[in-house]
């Protein structure tokens, strides 16, 4: 269990009466397994050190106090004032009230005691390290320590008699509380660090800056270290979680998309503050599914295919081939499916030559499975589109070359109706048909890329005999 | 050193602080007359949330301070004036009767 203090912690209790002896707190009810640390402040006469203050409490049954530093100008250096601080264990809490009696002489007995209820503190030895010190020329008390045990927390109590004034907490510090009590007739000033952030070995410093250069200034110090075993998790801390994320998907589909995500990051346990226990987190990382520039991008294909076939008769009609691909599968969310691509190939009608004539509408199709696939998310809607145009024009007789490879064989010989048929690399197939039982021609296109088509094929033959 | 700090010259405001355990302050201040030593005017002031919503003047009978019949709560408010009337009315007129008297604080 970490080192904390409790909000049973009383106030400061100042008497600011030089002749009254006790300082009495008020009512306060500590938590069970508690130990108050008791930190005192108070004035004394020049030039006599007062003898150690005793302390009780109004219970039936009395803590157990231990008495750590009592600081006083029979210490070195001849500074005035006193300080002092104890612990007592708490076996089972009730209200309660501690006093703190002044030995000073009457006159003198001006003081202060802050009770700091602390949860977590070692219980045997709640207090391994202490001092007490003083000074005839400072402006302030920065009293360094270093750390028994990593978790525990430095506190002093100063008296300065000099009554320069409010001391103010310095690096790191809290101030308790500060102010003069009587005429003035001293200051106190109470100081902890702010966090129990001491590093087992390490220096560490409780740091108070006082309203002046004061010639009497009187000081004890302890470090409460946390019961063994205490984290140092401070519960009042943000929990802050970083999340990388990667968008794990990987398209070859012509996608922009830009994935957005949020992650929340929840610890899973809750405390109350400070806390030992281990907190465990989980995230849950929503895409939020926000695509920038859903796949926009275009399905580019190219067909190529060269008419090596030869006619026998003179053609001189031109093949204006135009094809449209559209990518059917459109998505607005990730996908991971091969987009599905169909061609509808339309031929242009057929320019026949004036007094010439075909025998048939050259017709085909074409199944085009783009080669691409997505295989990961992405939050983008698909689309592709190509154009294919293909401007075919021979002459009579044709050795046309589209580009690509095709072959075009016809039987110039017969009228009857014929076909072309051409196969796609990707797969697709092409069936060109002129008409009749023998197939005049043939055609062979290479397809190139993800998409393709075959481009109409019309009959150039414009003096085949039998063709009319 | 020299002299002792008993009965040194009064000093307006007079001041009580302390913290709760998060370091939320309660602040009593009196102004008084440096020279006639009247309490002029006071006040509680209280950071928001601090624990402590009461001034004890005192301490009652069985020497406790909750027990003191003077008292001032501030409650939740975060500034709250005391009127010299209402210090009067508990036997604090002037500085030299404050300073007869403990003062803390409590929820």
């Amino acid at each position: 269990m970490a080192l904390a203090i409790d909000a049973s912690t009383p106030a400061i209790a100042v008497q600011s009466n030089g002749a009254t002896t006790t300082c009495t707190t008020a009512s306060f009810t500590p938590p069970s397994g508690s130990t108050l640390l008791i930190l005192y402040s108070a004035n004394s006469i020049d030039p006599t050190s007062p003898a150690v203050p005793t302390i009780t409490d109004n219970l039936g049954a009395h803590l157990t106090y231990t008495r750590y530093d009592h600081s006083v100008r029979s210490d070195t250096p001849n500074a005035d004032g006193q300080a002092c601080s104890w612990t007592a264990p708490v076996a089972t809490g009730a209200a309660m009230t501690i006093t703190v009696t002044n030995q000073a002489a009457s006159g003198g007995r001006h003081a202060a005691v802050s009770v700091q209820v602390l949860t977590g503190a070692d219980g045997t030895t709640p207090v391994p390290v202490h001092g007490e010190s003083g000074s005839t020329s400072t402006g302030t008390v920065n009293q360094s320590y270093t750390a028994n045990a990593t978790g525990g927390m430095g506190f002093t109590a100063i008296a300065d008699w000099n009554a320069t004034g409010v001391m103010s907490a310095g690096t790191g510090t809290t101030r308790i509380g500060s102010a003069a009590v009587g005429a003035p007739d001293y200051d106190y000033g109470f100081f902890r660090r702010t966090t129990a952030d001491d590093v087992a070995t390490s220096s560490n410093a409780v740091n108070a800056t006082l309203a002046g250069t004061s010639n009497s200034v009187r000081w004890i110090w302890v470090e409460v270290v946390p019961a063994a075993g205490g984290a140092t998790v401070n519960a009042d801390a943000t929990l802050t979680g970083t999340a990388t994320i990667s968008a794990a998907a990987a398209s070859d589909k012509p996608v922009t998309s830009s994935p957005t995500f949020t992650a929340t990051i929840s610890p899973a346990a809750s405390s109350t503050k400070p806390v030992d226990a281990t907190l465990t987190g989980t995230a849950t990382i929503t895409s939020a599914g926000a695509s920038t520039k859903p796949a926009d991008s275009s399905l580019t294909a190219t067909a190529a295919r060269t008419a090596a076939a030869s006619t026998t008769k003179p053609v001189d009609a031109s093949l204006p081939t135009t094809a449209t691909i559209t990518a059917a599968a459109t998505s607005t969310k990730p996908v991971d499916a091969s987009l599905g691509l169909t061609a509808t190939i339309t031929p242009a009608a057929a320019v026949v030559p004036a007094g010439k004539s075909i025998d048939a509408a050259p017709a085909f199709t074409a199944t085009i499975t783009p080669a691409a696939a997505t295989t990961k998310p992405v939050d983008a809607a698909v689309s592709a589109t190509a154009t294919i145009t293909a401007a075919v024009s021979t002459t009579k007789p044709i050795t046309a070359t589209l580009s690509g490879t095709a072959t075009i064989t016809t039987d110039a010989s017969t009228s009857a109706a014929q076909s072309i048929a051409a196969t796609l690399a990707i797969g697709a197939t092409v069936t060109v048909s002129i008409g009749g039982p023998t197939a005049k021609a043939t055609s062979t296109a290479l397809v190139a890329a993800t998409a393709t088509s075959v481009p109409a094929v019309a009959d150039n033959r414009t003096s085949t005999p039998g063709v009319t | 050193m020299a002299g002792n700090k008993v009965g040194g010259p009064p000093i307006s405001p007079w001041t009580y602080e302390s913290a709760d355990y998060l370091g939320r302050a309660i602040t009593f201040t009196v102004v008084f007359n440096e020279a006639t030593l009247d309490i002029t005017s006071a006040r509680i002031d209280r950071d928001p949330g601090c624990m402590y919503t009461k001034i004890f003047l005192g301490t009652g009978g069985d020497g406790s301070p909750n027990s003191s019949t003077r008292q001032f709560s501030v409650g939740q408010s975060t500034g709250h004036p005391v009127s010299p009337a209402e210090l009067n009315a508990a036997g604090i007129a002037t500085f030299t009767d404050l300073l007869q008297v403990q003062v803390t604080a409590s929820p």
